[in-house]
């Protein structure tokens, strides 16, 4: 009988201590989760602002003046663009002697010149 | 057991022990019953407990969650929604800022000086207005502005300077990262956030609900390319303004839109003049010699006339007090396909008195010429068309002269006439990716297909030579107009344009490009009509566009043989 009481008692004592350990417990997750939030909030306002910027930053104008600026490039013209058949056919680990006797017959790189020519 | 009790104690008297037992028996009993009783309660109780515990933790675990969810953090809520391009590009949405505010009650019960403290601001808001401020901070009132949208680092400093009363307000601003690449399309909202003009008026109650971003079917990229070089050739021809459209032609969206002189909606003190005013598409102009595709279109359409017809074109035409004479005369018989390459006036006038002024009207009423255009803008301009119908106007008009339309409505027209025969009205909102977007037939696939043979005849011979952007089969037409003006048209103030379509074999884009009032250079030979002016805009578009939306160039082209109607005997250019 006493020792039930005892048991009783000790287990009573345990669970209240597990019972507000856990609740502390949730309460400062919650706190974590609650500004947790905010700072998500606060990033994707900072995001969104620099979208804004990022957008600005690419302007077309900006990049065409930056480019004319630091790179030695053009827009790219119609005579430069050529399909695949336009390149001579070394291409892989064929030996020059495999590429004579191509298929096609033809001679590697007469069709670069080609290409140019008109 | 009470009874050995007693006996071992004291031994009572029996009446004693008979008595006692009684009493003692009957509290027992009554004590005994009681117990019951409550234990039977508590027991009931702690029943029920044990029951709902076992309900709570056990029954119903499977319908309460392992792990608590909360809500997932919302997204950014801002007052407007963003507006994007095609491509997902930012092209306005609202940021937050802060404005200065004044509680002037507890400024002045600070005891502070207003016109020391009103410079000290002023150090740090250049453009802050010294009197109203001082006013301000004296007025006594509990709230007033300062200054609207201060930068982060101007918040820094003015809490440095440490003046009481001074609060910041929370506010959105609209921002447009692209600046003036955009600034006609999108429009420009007041200082509280609502849309005054453009999409943020036509769309405003759409951006203030909560929800998806305005999606438009501009591209950024190539709104900037049509912008340079029409910001290139209006500075070269000293032009007052200039406009220009790049469309879809199978689906109607507009994927430049271009009007210059134009101004930076991020500050609306760039608004000079008429840089408000959207050329492409309130402007209305009499487009000219354009004009003759939708005349040549009719007649074929309605067989009036096939490509092997012709008309005389050795005289000029007088009629009431006009004359109708050629800018380009060829003094003889000119077949249909010539009459448009040449741009003959007289030729096309006879063709639009053969279709008739009814037909002509039922036609361009189908082109979309004669009603404004449907597009998303507040600003849209009325077609100008005679009162009357007379024979002087059928004639006029069959060359771009007696109807004023907006740049927009002639790139929509033209595109209607080359794509297949398909009206598809012009938008500004995406249109989602292999959706086939429907139309009204207005011409035959036969006579668009001729149409778009004749426009690549214009620019491989004719007027539109500087148009031809090499592989990528440019048609089009040039139009030179004299602005009217004190009653009549004046020889010096051209409207000049080209409207080309391409490529040719399958079309895919119109493009449109007009220049307001270009003056002829040396590089011209002092020409400022839209073969030298407007339409070597088109092809440096072209050539930069093409690439992007991955239109390659073609090697050869099946050009027109003689016996064909289609050749044109090409005459040395001079």
């Amino acid at each position: 009988m006493r020792q039930t009481t005892i048991i009783l008692v000790l287990l009573a004592v345990a669970l209240t201590f597990t019972l507000f350990k856990v609740k502390y417990g949730v309460q400062h997750l919650e706190e974590e989760l609650s500004s947790l939030n905010r700072a998500i909030h606060a990033h994707q306002e900072s995001i969104h602002v620099l979208q804004a910027e990022w957008s600005h930053l690419n302007e077309p104008e900006r990049l065409r003046k930056l480019a004319a600026k630091h790179l030695d490039l053009t827009p790219l013209g119609s005579s430069q663009i050529g399909s695949i058949s336009d390149f001579p056919v070394s291409v892989g680990n064929e030996t020059p002697v495999d590429q004579e006797a191509d298929a096609s017959g033809r001679q590697p790189g007469t069709h670069l010149t080609s290409g140019k020519a008109h | 057991m009470s009874n050995r009790y007693n006996q071992a104690s004291l031994p009572p008297s029996i009446e004693q022990t008979v008595e006692l037992q009684g009493t003692r028996q009957a509290a027992l009993e009554m004590g005994r019953n009681r117990l019951m009783v409550t234990g039977f309660v508590f027991v009931l109780l702690f029943t029920i407990l044990g029951v709902r515990v076992v309900d709570l933790t056990v029954v119903r675990e499977g319908a309460e969650p392992e792990i608590a969810r909360t809500k997932p953090s919302q997204g950014l809520v801002t007052g407007r929604n963003d507006i994007m391009d095609r491509n997902g590009v930012l092209l306005a949405t609202s940021l937050p800022t802060a404005s200065l505010t004044i509680n002037s009650r507890d400024f002045l019960a600070s005891g502070e000086n207003p016109l020391k403290a009103a410079e000290k601001l002023k150090t740090i808001l250049p453009d802050l207005d010294l009197a109203k401020t001082v006013a301000k901070l004296k007025s006594n009132r509990a709230y007033g502005y300062l200054k609207r949208n201060v930068t982060p680092e101007q918040q820094y400093r003015v809490n440095n300077l440490g003046i009481p009363g001074l609060n910041y307000q929370r506010q959105e601003r609209r921002v447009y990262p692209h600046g003036h690449l955009v600034s006609h399309i999108l429009g420009m909202t007041d200082v509280d956030g609502n849309g005054i003009a453009g999409l943020e008026k036509r769309f405003d109650s759409q951006l203030r609900s909560q929800g998806e971003p305005l999606k438009l079917s501009l591209d950024v990229r190539l709104q900037a390319i049509l912008h340079e070089e029409l910001t290139r050739a209006a500075r070269e021809f000293k032009a007052i303004g200039a406009a220009g459209v790049i469309m879809d032609v199978n689906t109607g969206e507009i994927i430049s839109q271009v009007s210059l002189p134009d101004y930076d909606p991020n500050n609306l003190k760039t608004i000079k003049g008429d840089a408000a005013f959207n050329r492409a598409t309130k402007g209305v102009y009499e487009m000219g010699s354009t004009f003759k595709l939708f005349t040549t279109a009719m007649a074929l359409d309605n067989g009036t006339v096939s490509l092997r017809s012709g008309y005389d074109a050795t005289k000029p035409i007088r009629i009431a007090r006009f004359r109708i004479t050629d800018y380009h005369p060829e003094n003889r018989w000119l077949s249909v396909p010539e009459i448009l390459v040449y741009s003959s006036n007289i030729g096309t006038a006879k063709m639009a008195m053969d279709v008739g002024a009814k037909n002509q009207q039922e036609y361009l009423r189908k082109f979309g010429l004669l009603d404004p255009s449907s597009v998303e803008l507040p600003e849209v301009g009325s077609p100008l068309v005679p009162d009357r119908w007379r024979d002087i106007s059928t004639m006029t008009i069959s060359y771009g002269h007696g109807v004023a339309v907006s740049p927009l409505q002639l790139a929509t027209g033209v595109g209607a006439i080359s794509n297949g025969g398909i009206m598809r009205p012009a938008t500004l909102l995406k249109k989602n990716k292999g959706v086939f977007v429907s139309g009204e037939r207005i011409i035959s696939s036969k006579t668009s297909r001729q149409m778009r043979q004749l426009m690549r005849l214009v620019v491989r011979n004719g007027t539109g030579r500087n148009a031809d952007a090499r592989g990528y089969l440019v048609g089009g037409k040039t139009g030179t107009a004299e602005k009217p003006g004190g009653g009549s048209y004046r020889t010096t103030a051209l409207i000049s344009s080209f409207v080309g379509v391409f490529p040719t074999s399958k079309p895919r884009y119109v493009v449109l490009a007009i220049l307001d009032e270009p003056k002829g250079n040396k590089k011209t030979y002092g020409y400022a009509t839209a073969g030298w002016v407007a339409a070597p805009i088109v092809s440096r578009v072209i050539e930069r566009l093409a690439p992007l939306v991955g239109i390659s160039p073609i090697q050869e082209e099946l050009v027109p043989q003689p016996g064909d109607p289609l050749f044109i005997k090409v005459k040395a250019r001079g």
